[in-house]
C-alpha cells in the first residue's frame, strides 16, 4: 500500500516535470525565433537570362536580420517563374502563404479579389519612415488596384525602341532624336524598306514588333477605365494609333518580317525592353545577339494626340493578409522596395531599374551602366533617360480579364491590317464585342 | 398515454435530425479538406483559384473546428432529453448556447450549409415550451437562418463556395455530389418539418383529449339533468299520493265520526221511545244529552266537510262552486247570502280559483262564526285585468286587536299575496273584505 502511493507519487512528479520541461522548451524556442518566409521565384521576371537570382535577395535578408535580431527570413530558391504562380496557389489553398511574396503581373488582381494580399493604404500613410515620393509614380501604380494599394515595386522595366545604327547610317538616315514621332518613324521607315539585292523582293524593312497597343499608348488612347468594366475602342487616338500601324504595314507589301531578319541586322527598329537591353548589351550576353551590328535604343514615338509614352512594368512584392507576423512583413517589405542598398542591388544585379529615382539616377548607377554595358561613346542611355522613360510611362490596366479581352482586340484589329474596310464602323464592331466579353 | 410517446417521437426525430445535420456539417468540412488535399497533390492550384471566390483558412483545422462544435451540440441536446429536472432558464441558457455555436458552425462552413441552425430551431420548439424568452430566442433564430442563407451572405463578403469545390471532381461523380449536398441541406428542413408536425400532432392529441372529456362531461350533465326530473316528478307523485292518503283519512274520520255520533244518537232515540210513556223527565233529560251529541256530530262533520271541499270546487266551475257554497251555508245557518257577479265566465288557472272560493268561504264563514251576522253579500267584478271581490256583513264586525290576532283573516292574506294581490279588511257596520287579484287573463280560456 505504502509503497504502490510512493510509486505513484513518483510518477506524478516526473510527469509534471516532463511536461514543464516540455513547456520552457516549447516556449524558448518560439521566443528565440520568429521566421518570417519570403516567396520568390528564380530568374528573372523579364524573361532575360540573369547569371544569378538571389544576390539582391541575400543582402535583403542580411541587413533585415542584422536591423531584426530573432527574426529569420526564409525562403525557397530554385521555383521556375513558369511555376512559381502555381506554387504560391498551392501555398495558399494549403493556409501556408508565405509572409512576403513576389507576385507576377498575371496573378496580382486575382490574389487581391481573393482577399490574399495585404491593403498596403494605412501603413503607407501612417508610417513615418515610409517615402511615396521616393518611388516612381508609375511603378506605384503597378502595385494598385481601384480600391488601394496592394503591392509595392520591387524592379521597374519600361519598353524602349531598339534602333539598328549601323542601318541607319548605311541608309544615310539620322538617328531620330528623343521626341520622334509616328510621321518621323514612318518616314525612315518607308525609306529604309527596300530591295536592296534587286530580286525584287523586299529584304530591308523598317520596323518589326511594333503593335497597335504599343502605339495607342504613345496616343494617348485610355481603352478601358480603370475598374475594367467599360472599354472605348472607338476613340479617335486609338483609329489614329491604328491607322499608323496599318500604313507602317503596308509599307512590307504582305512581306513576313521575322526574327530572324531583324538578327541579321535588316530591321530598322524594334520595341524591347530596358531588361533585354541591359542584357544584350553586357557579358556574357552581348555576344549572343545582336553582334553583326551597332544598335541603341529611343523612346517610343509620339503620336499625334500624345507623348513619347512606353508601357512601364513593374515587380510587385506583396504581403499575404493571413500573416501573423505583418509588422516585420511590411519593414521587410520595405526594406526590399524603398530601400537604397538593397535597391542599388538590384540596379547592380537585375536587368531592370530600381523604382526608387534617386537610386536610377545616381551616379554609381552611372557607374554600373558605364562598366557593365557595351553602350559605346554616343550612348543615348543613361540614368537620366531611364529616369525619365520610366516616369513619362504608363501601365497596362491591372483587372483580371485584361489580358484576354486585348488578345480578343488583338485578333480582330490584325484582320483590320488586310482589308480595306472602313475603320470607324469596324471599331465599333470591335467595341460591341469587346464590351460584351468584359461584362461576363 | 399521448406525453410518454410524444416524448419518444420527438427523441426520435430529434436524434435523427442530429445525425443528418452534424453530418452534412462534418461531412462539408471533410469534403473541404479531402478536394483541397487532392488538390495539392495535382497541380490544378492556380486555375483553382481562378474560380473560387474565397481561400478557406486552415481547411483541417475547420474540420475539427466543425466537429468538436457538432459534438457539443450533441452534449447539450444529451443534457435537455436526460437530465428532465433541469429549471426552465437552464434550458433556455443551454439553447441560447446552441444558437451561438451553431452560428460558429455556419461561419466555419462559410455559410455553405445553415441547416444546422434548424437543428437548434427545432430545439427550441420542443424544448423551450411557452416561456417569456421562447419568441425572442425563435424570432433570432429565424433571422439567422434567413441571414445566413448562402447566396445572401455571398453577394458582399468574401466566402467559399462549396460548388467550386464539387467541380474538382470529374464529371461523372458531379452530378452525386451536388446530388449529396442539396440532398442533406433539403433533409435538414425535412427533418425540421418533421418536428413540427410532432408537435402539431402531440397538440392535436391533446386537443381531442379535451374534446373526449367535454362530450363526457355533458352527457354526465344530461344524465343528472333527467334524473332531477325523474326525482321531481316522484316527489309530485308523492305529494299527490299524500293527499290521496289524508282525504282517505278525513274521509275515514268523518265515517267513524258520523257512525260513531249517528249510532249513539239512533240508540239514545231507541231509549228515549222507551222512556217516553214511562219517564218523561228521564226523556227530557236524554234528548238534552242527543242534541248536544248532535251538536257535536254537525260541528264534527262541518270540519271535515269544510276540508273535502275543494272536490266541489274540482267537480264543478268556479261559480257553480261558489253557488253552491251560499246555498250549503243559507240550508245550514238560515242567514241571507245574496252573491253577484259581474265579470263574465269565471274560469281561471287552478290556484286562482281555488285561491278565490278558500277567501269566499273563510269569509263566510268568519261572518257567521265571528261576526253572527244575518245577511252576507258577495260580489265578484272585473276592472281592467284585476278582479275585485268583495264579502261583506251585517254582523257585530271586529275590533283591530282581534283582526291583528288573526281569526281566519291570516289566511285570507297569505292566499291573496300568492297572487300578488291586495287585501283590505273594514269594520264598520258590520264586516267587509275587500281583496284586489291581478288575474292572469292572458291566459284566459274561451
Amino acid at each position: 500500500m505504502k509503497k504502490s502511493r510512493k510509486t505513484i507519487a513518483a510518477a506524478a512528479a516526473a510527469l509534471t516535470v516532463l511536461l514543464a520541461g516540455t513547456g520552457a522548451v516549447w516556449n524558448s524556442f518560439a521566443a528565440r525565433e520568429i521566421v518570417l518566409e519570403f516567396a520568390m521565384f528564380n530568374g528573372s521576371n523579364w524573361d532575360v537570362a540573369i547569371q544569378d537570382s538571389y544576390p539582391v535577395i541575400d543582402e535583403a535578408i542580411r541587413i533585415f536580420e542584422e536591423e531584426h535580431p530573432g527574426v529569420r527570413i526564409h525562403y525557397d530558391s530554385g521555383i521556375p517563374k513558369d511555376e512559381y504562380s502555381e506554387w504560391l496557389s498551392r501555398r495558399m489553398l494549403d493556409d501556408s502563404t508565405p509572409d512576403v511574396m513576389m507576385i507576377l503581373d498575371q496573378d496580382f488582381s486575382r490574389f487581391a479579389e481573393l482577399g490574399m494580399l495585404e491593403n498596403l493604404d494605412v501603413r503607407m500613410q501612417e508610417d513615418v519612415s515610409f517615402e511615396r515620393e521616393a518611388y516612381y509614380q508609375t511603378a506605384l501604380d503597378a502595385g494598385r488596384i481601384l480600391n488601394g494599394q496592394y503591392a509595392l515595386p520591387m524592379e521597374t522595366v519600361p519598353y524602349l525602341m531598339f534602333v539598328n545604327k549601323t542601318l541607319l547610317n548605311d541608309e544615310n538616315v539620322r538617328m531620330p532624336s528623343e521626341d520622334y514621332t509616328f510621321s518621323d518613324l514612318y518616314a525612315i521607315c518607308r525609306r529604309v524598306t527596300r530591295d536592296t539585292d534587286g530580286d525584287g523582293q523586299l529584304d530591308q524593312f523598317g520596323i518589326y514588333k511594333y503593335t497597335w497597343l504599343d502605339a495607342a499608348f504613345s496616343n494617348g488612347a485610355e481603352l478601358f477605365s480603370a475598374d475594367g468594366t467599360k472599354c472605348d475602342f472607338t476613340s479617335r487616338n486609338l483609329i489614329e494609333a491604328i491607322r499608323f500601324v496599318k500604313s507602317l504595314n503596308a509599307l512590307n507589301k504582305n512581306q513576313k518580317v521575322t526574327q530572324e531578319t531583324f538578327d541579321s541586322g535588316k530591321v530598322a527598329f524594334m520595341p524591347l525592353s530596358l531588361a533585354e537591353y541591359r542584357t544584350y548589351k553586357s557579358y556574357p550576353y552581348k555576344i549572343k545577339k545582336y553582334t553583326s551590328f551597332q544598335w541603341d535604343v529611343l523612346p517610343m514615338p509620339k503620336g499625334p494626340s500624345g507623348d513619347n509614352v512606353s508601357i512601364v512594368d513593374s515587380l510587385n512584392v506583396g504581403i499575404s493578409s493571413r500573416s501573423r507576423h505583418k509588422e516585420l512583413a511590411w519593414e521587410f517589405l520595405k526594406l526590399l522596395t524603398g530601400d537604397e542598398r538593397v535597391q542599388m542591388k538590384v540596379f547592380e544585379y537585375m536587368p531592370s531599374a530600381s523604382v526608387l529615382r534617386d537610386v536610377t539616377e545616381s551616379e554609381q548607377a552611372e557607374t554600373i551602366i558605364e562598366t557593365n554595358l557595351d553602350v559605346g561613346e554616343d550612348k543615348t542611355i543613361d540614368g537620366a533617360f531611364i529616369s525619365k522613360t520610366i516616369t513619362a510611362g504608363r501601365i497596362k490596366p491591372k483587372f483580371a480579364a485584361y489580358q484576354e479581352a486585348v488578345q480578343l482586340a488583338d485578333g480582330e484589329i490584325l484582320k483590320l491590317y488586310d482589308e480595306d474596310a472602313d475603320l470607324d464602323n469596324a471599331m465599333r464592331l470591335i467595341q460591341r464585342k469587346v464590351q460584351s466579353f468584359i461584362d461576363k | 398515454m399521448t406525453k410518454y410517446t410524444t416524448e419518444k417521437q420527438n427523441n426520435v426525430m430529434l436524434f435523427l435530425m442530429y445525425l443528418i445535420c452534424s453530418f452534412t456539417a462534418m461531412g462539408i468540412a471533410g469534403f473541404v479538406w479531402v478536394s483541397t488535399e487532392k488538390l495539392l497533390t495535382t497541380f490544378d492550384a492556380r486555375a483553382f483559384l481562378d474560380v473560387i471566390k474565397y481561400i478557406p483558412t486552415g481547411t483541417f483545422d475547420i474540420l475539427l473546428k466543425v466537429t468538436a462544435y457538432v459534438l457539443l451540440l450533441g452534449l447539450t441536446y444529451l443534457f435537455r432529453s436526460y437530465r428532465t429536472s433541469i429549471s426552465q432558464p437552464i434550458k433556455l441558457l443551454t439553447l441560447v448556447a446552441d444558437l451561438c455555436i451553431a452560428f460558429r458552425v455556419v461561419m466555419l462552413l462559410d455559410f455553405n450549409y445553415n441547416g444546422i441552425l434548424l437543428w437548434v430551431f427545432a430545439n427550441v420548439l420542443i424544448y423551450a415550451g411557452k416561456g417569456r424568452y421562447t419568441m425572442p430566442v425563435i424570432g433570432a433564430g429565424m433571422l439567422c437562418y434567413v441571414l445566413t442563407n448562402y447566396q445572401l451572405v455571398s453577394i458582399n463578403s468574401g466566402i467559399y463556395d462549396i460548388s467550386d469545390y464539387i467541380r474538382l471532381y470529374n464529371s461523372n461523380m458531379q452530378p452525386y455530389l451536388f446530388g449529396v449536398y442539396n440532398g442533406m441541406a433539403i433533409l435538414s428542413i425535412v427533418c425540421f418539418i418533421g418536428c413540427c408536425l410532432l408537435i402539431i400532432i402531440s397538440k392535436e392529441e391533446l386537443l381531442e383529449e379535451t374534446n373526449e372529456l367535454y362530450t363526457k362531461l355533458a352527457a354526465a350533465n344530461e344524465n343528472l339533468q333527467r334524473a332531477n326530473e325523474e326525482l321531481e316528478s316522484i316527489m309530485e307523485e308523492n305529494t299527490k299520493m299524500a293527499e290521496v292518503k289524508e282525504r282517505n283519512r278525513i274521509a275515514r274520520e268523518i265515517h267513524d265520526t258520523m257512525g260513531h255520533t249517528l249510532t249513539g244518537l239512533a240508540a239514545g232515540i231507541d231509549a228515549c221511545i222507551a222512556l217516553s210513556d214511562t219517564s218523561p223527565e228521564l226523556v227530557k233529560q236524554q234528548l238534552q244529552i242527543l242534541s248536544e251529541v248532535s251538536r257535536k256530530g254537525i260541528s264534527d262533520v262541518r270540519h271535515s266537510v269544510s276540508e273535502l271541499r275543494p272536490d266541489a270546487l274540482e267537480r264543478l266551475n268556479l261559480e257553480a262552486a261558489i253557488r253552491q257554497l251560499v246555498e250549503d251555508t243559507v240550508k245550514v245557518t238560515g242567514a241571507k247570502v245574496q252573491f253577484s257577479c259581474s265579470a263574465g265566465v269565471l274560469k281561471f288557472d287552478e290556484d286562482e280559483e281555488s285561491a278565490i272560493y278558500r277567501v269566499i268561504q273563510e269569509s263566510i264563514t268568519n261572518a257567521i262564526r265571528h261576526g253572527h251576522a244575518s245577511e252576507i253579500d258577495v260580489s265578484i267584478s272585473r276592472i281592467d285585468n284585476e278582479l275585485h271581490l268583495k264579502v261583506s256583513d251585517n254582523g257585530c264586525g271586529c275590533s283591530d286587536i282581534k283582526l291583528k290576532e288573526g281569526f281566519g283573516t291570516r289566511h285570507i292574506q297569505e292566499r291573496i299575496r300568492m297572487l300578488n294581490g291586495t287585501v283590505d279588511f273594514k269594520s264598520k257596520d258590520g264586516f267587509c273584505v275587500e281583496a284586489t287579484i291581478p288575474i292572469r287573463w292572458g291566459e284566459e280560456y274561451d
